[in-house]
């Protein structure tokens, strides 16, 4: 299979400045090196506890951020220079209950961002009906998004992310704080997508939900690659040190250990 | 350009905006405190003074300030709502997204206009002075397109930084002084003066002197190239700026909040 996402090396810093008079920058190292590659059509996965860098080389897959250093191609595209044909071809939802307009109906932002992601006029509704019907909007579609649940609105940004068929679509945290129906329903539409030929970047703190889903697993941490391959390999590659059984083993081991040191 | 997604934009922005309770303030309130002060300070002065400043001033200043205050708040609540960054990567393309939001917002200060010429005209019970209306609505005209761009520019600006509100609130009042939208140029000190001739505002203000007072043709036509020449200005700051916003808002990584 080929390559969708080409990384190496990747770094991102953030420098923030501080004080009022004696001016002090502080530079954050989020991403320290990385690199991985994706598969087409794959479901894979970023896990890592808080501050691991996951989010950020999120957004620098899609082309929100620039890398500080390092390499990184989607489809075989420069995410420095060729970064309008790689938005053409992705979609995202980050977790929560934003990157919606609450104050306008769930058909009105769906019809505002097919016209931002160029679905043509023609296939709009259509396309529209469909999304909502597919995540369980239909009926609600009427209504305001602040009269929403918050799994409702977590629905709607899943809606809005497979507006224009995206190749690969990036979903950081989607499940987050949703019910287990919720849940379910969101992990059935991930596997529709998958079977689809979607490439699928999945980023999540349940083990569970990760271990189901993802056909690859990159575990991250403060920055680093600590881990990277399917369930099989992830277990095998710390059964030396620690008996390993499950997805949470692994992650305990890799995250603890670093911690403990 | 893309207009399908301009209008949806600008459409979106027209119906969202009014649905704020500081926005329909800035709307249909403040216009009217804005002329009742201007109409006070020119009530007793000639016919001309007050069509000047109290009803074409006031007026300009009242739509500068929806556009300026809604445009550039705009970008800080997209970012609080988690939206900026989905349309800053939208295939459509940041500015045309902008472009709409911004002539959305110019459509209701065009209502904040009206109300406000209204208001004074009936309540100080005044008629216009006016000898050439032609120049007038061309002054408007071209004032208004010179706003559009002036939003645009700050728009982007306050993409890159997170203290839009800040930076909106400084900028209001002293570009209604250095306009002398509200009082003539020739009270501010003599170093300050040449500051507004980068300012539509400061033009339309010259215009609409030559338009009350019926000027000679080569004023007014004068006073028009200035203007052209400002919006010109401000259009190629505009393109060069977007370039680089478009470019440091990935290194910076301003457009969430986190």
């Amino acid at each position: 299979m080929e390559n969708i996402i080409v990384a190496r090396n990747l770094k991102r810093d953030f420098k923030s400045k501080t004080g009022v008079i004696r001016r002090s920058e502080k530079v954050v190292n989020a991403v320290k090196g990385i690199s991985f590659d994706v598969q087409a059509g794959e479901i894979f996965g970023l896990l890592g506890p808080n501050g691991a860098g996951k989010t950020t080389t999120i957004k620098m897959m899609t082309t929100l951020l620039l890398p500080s250093e390092g390499k990184l191609q989607i489809m075989g595209r420069d995410i420095e220079t060729e970064e309008k044909f790689i938005r053409e071809n992705i979609n995202f939802v980050f977790g929560g209950e934003r990157s919606l307009y609450w104050r306008l109906s769930g058909e009105d932002n769906m019809r505002f961002f097919a016209d931002v992601y160029k679905v043509p006029r023609t296939i709009q509704k259509t396309k529209i009906f469909e999304l909502l019907k597919i995540v369980g909007l239909y009926e609600e579609r009427l209504q305001k998004v602040e009269t929403y649940s918050k799994g409702m609105k977590q629905r709607l940004q899943i809606a809005k992310a497979l507006i224009n068929n995206p190749k690969i679509l990036f979903l950081d945290e989607p499940t987050i704080g949703l019910d287990p129906v919720g849940s379910k329903m969101l992990h059935k539409l991930i596997r529709l997508q998958a079977k689809n030929g979607t490439t699928i970047i999945l980023t999540t703190h349940y083990m569970k939900e990760a271990e189901d889903l993802c056909d690859r697993i990159a575990i991250l941490d403060k920055g680093e690659l600590k881990a990277l391959g399917n369930m099989d390999e992830l277990i095998q590659s710390c059964t030396s040190t620690k008996i390993a059984t499950s997805l949470e083993d692994v992650y305990l081991h890799l995250v603890e250990t670093k911690e403990g040191e | 350009m893309n207009l399908v997604v301009i209008v949806t934009s600008a459409k979106q922005q027209f119906l969202l905006s009014i649905q704020r309770n500081m926005f329909r303030f800035c709307v249909f309130v403040s216009p009217l405190a804005q002329g009742l002060i201007l109409g006070m300070m020119y009530m007793n002065r000639s016919s001309e003074e007050f069509t000047i400043y109290a009803v074409f001033g006031s007026s300009l200043a009242s739509f500068w300030g929806t556009l300026l205050f809604s445009s550039v708040s705009d970008i800080d609540r997209e970012r609080y709502m988690g939206t900026l960054e989905s349309i800053f990567i939208a295939p459509a393309g940041f500015i045309n997204i902008l472009i709409g939001k911004i002539i959305g917002n110019t459509l209701w200060g065009i209502i904040t206009m009206g109300i406000n010429i209204s208001f004074i005209l009936l309540f100080f019970q005044k008629k216009l002075y006016v000898s050439d209306y032609g120049l007038v609505i061309l002054t408007f005209f071209l004032f208004m397109i010179a706003m559009i761009i002036m939003a645009l520019m700050m728009a982007g600006l306050f993409t890159l930084s997170r203290s839009a509100r800040i930076a909106m609130n400084s900028l209001e009042h002293p570009i209604y002084i250095l306009s002398g939208v509200m009082f003539p140029l020739s009270m501010l000190p003599f170093f300050v003066r040449p500051l507004s001739y980068l300012l539509a505002p400061a033009w339309a203000v010259r215009l609409f002197k030559l338009a009350v007072y019926d000027g000679a043709i080569n004023s007014k036509l004068e006073l028009l190239g200035g203007l052209i020449v400002v919006i010109i200005g401000y259009a190629v700051i505009c393109k060069v700026l977007y370039k680089k916003v478009e470019y440091r808002v990935r290194v910076s990584a301003t457009l969430g909040v986190y």
